[in-house]
């Protein structure tokens, strides 16, 4: 709230007429309370009006004793009260009135608990869990699809060199990966992992024994498959 | 005839590959073999296989290979973390300058942080240091993913350590990514650190400073509430509970009218009211 104050001219000047109410209460408040105590109510409006406009009528005749008590000077304060009162009252009414948010004099930090950075942690690692999913899978498609007519076209390299990407890639996703929710995907994510590694160490002579082992896991494990299936699981499973 | 010729045909088939096979060097198909177990995650096997070729096979070029396989497959196994760590040291020590596998390194250094960080969950506090001396690694993934996952440490004294550098990421790091994980970290660890930082930005555009709002209440109570960054905001709101989810989707907003509308009227709030639940979304 201080720090919203200082940047904050209006709020700071509706404070600083608060404070001055609250503090003019402050010095009848003893006094008021003894009197407050002291007054009758029920005929309290008709001797107000008496009292302001000098009226000699009267609903009904007070004793001699209660009209010296209203009109004595000590009586001020009572009157004193209730117009704070009412003042008070009508402030704290337009305060809460004129907010647009619940909280415009909150604290502007940043927070938000353990639990709830999780789940937003959780919720950015299934989406950049798709997307590792669905490069990894253009990655061995073409893999898969690559024939020994396609060597020594760069395709090593250029499969090599996005293996790296996606490896690095995969590195953040890790922390997040133990959690129930990502269960399936981490299992097909460690196998990409392990694949991806292999072709991080072929520079361009991957040899043709070398390419239908890689063909042959992709295949076999019916790795394509798998990865659209926890991609559509994924898709599914919104935090 | 046309039988002898398919069988004659097949013979000669299978005769061309037992021939490859055998050329195949034993050490060559001792490594072939355990990736294939590793692939299957069959660690024990793996590592049988692993230390048989190292065993057999001191001087062979798949040497290197071999122990890297070898401290993941240690690394893989309960209760054998600290074997692991030392085999994955070993390895970076010990590899030759000239067969320096970047990828390879990279994965042993972040395996190492992982490990360390488990051991120091179990009580083992001393492992921490793994990860704090990675927070200077001039391998920018190491470095980052050190301080991730330092932010993890519940102990504020050490976690904190690893607000410099998730600072520079927010600061430097183009991938926006990366960006918004060190924006979640940092408010995990220090969301002072990041409210700084969106007010030294503040000077140049308002917009760093925006923050998204999130109260619900339910049966008169306060149930979250969270102040998020504002490029967190979708984020955020996809991570409000299931529950209240629903109740947004009965009253008619996803996700992308709860962001637009908050965007095109950047001052309002927007209230959703239930039998029992209330939920305010606002930016500020």
């Amino acid at each position: 709230m201080v720090s919203h104050l200082k940047g904050c001219p209006r709020c700071r000047k509706e404070v600083d007429e608060m404070r001055k109410v609250i503090d003019a209460a402050g010095l009848v408040k003893g006094e008021m309370e003894k009197v407050i105590a002291s007054v009758d109510w029920e005929t309290l409006p008709a001797k107000v009006t008496d009292y302001v406009f000098g009226k000699t009528a009267r609903p009904h005749r007070l004793t001699i004793g209660e009209r010296l008590r209203l009109t004595r000077p000590w009586m001020v304060p009572v009157y004193a009260g209730l117009v704070l009162g009412l003042i008070l009252g009508s402030l704290a009414t337009s305060l809460i009135l004129k907010r647009h948010a619940p909280s415009t004099v909150a604290d502007n930090t940043f927070f938000a608990s353990p639990e709830f950075i999780d789940r937003v942690e959780l919720e950015m690692t299934r989406r950049q869990t798709l997307d590792y999913l669905r490069k990894s899978q253009y990655l061995l498609l073409d893999l898969a699809q690559a024939s020994l007519r396609d060597k020594g076209r760069g395709m090593e390299e250029l499969a090599s060199g996005r293996a790296k990407e996606l490896l690095a890639k995969k590195k953040y996703l890790n922390p997040q990966m133990g959690n129930s929710r990502m269960a399936k995907a981490k299992i097909i994510c460690d196998q990409i992992e392990l694949l991806f590694l292999e072709l991080s160490q072929i520079s361009d002579d991957l040899t043709g024994v070398e390419m239908k082992r890689i063909q042959g896991m992709i295949e076999d494990r019916r790795l394509l498959l798998k990865i659209s299936l926890v991609e559509r699981e994924l898709e599914e499973s919104e935090v | 005839m046309r039988h002898i010729k398919v069988c004659i045909g097949a013979l000669l088939l299978a005769s061309l590959c037992l021939g490859a096979y055998a050329q195949t060097r034993p050490d060559e198909r001792l490594f072939e073999e355990a990736k294939v177990l590793i692939f299957d995650k069959k660690w024990e096997a793996a590592q049988d296989k692993l230390d048989n070729l190292l065993d057999r096979y001191p001087q062979s070029l798949m040497k290197e290979q071999a122990l890297f396989y070898r401290a993941k497959c240690l690394s893989e196994r309960t209760g054998l973390e600290k074997e692991a760590i030392e085999a994955y040291e070993s390895y970076i020590r010990d590899v030759k300058a000239s067969d320096r596998n970047t990828s390879l390194i990279e994965d042993s250094e972040i395996s190492i942080i992982d490990l360390a960080y488990g051991l120091s969950e179990k009580g083992e506090r001393r492992f921490l240091d793994a990860i704090e001396g990675r927070l200077g690694s001039p391998n920018k993934v190491i470095r980052y993913y050190a301080a991730f996952k330092l932010s993890y440490v519940k102990d504020k004294t050490i976690s904190g350590r690893a607000v410099p550098v998730l600072r520079r990421i927010i600061q430097s790091e183009p991938d926006a990514e990366l960006k918004d994980r060190a924006k979640i970290a940092l408010l995990r660890v220090d969301p002072g650190a990041l409210k700084a930082i969106g007010d030294e930005r503040d000077e140049q555009s308002e917009a760093h400073t925006r923050i998204l709002k999130i109260q619900i209440f339910e049966g008169g109570k306060k149930k979250i509430d969270i102040n998020i960054p504002w490029a967190l905001a979708d984020l955020a709101l996809q991570a409000i509970p299931d529950e209240e989810k629903s109740v947004m989707r009965k009253k008619g907003y996803d996700l992308d009218r709860i962001i637009n509308e908050l965007a095109k009227t950047k001052s309002s709030i927007i209230e959703i009211n239930d039998a029992d639940s209330v939920i305010k979304i606002w930016i500020e």
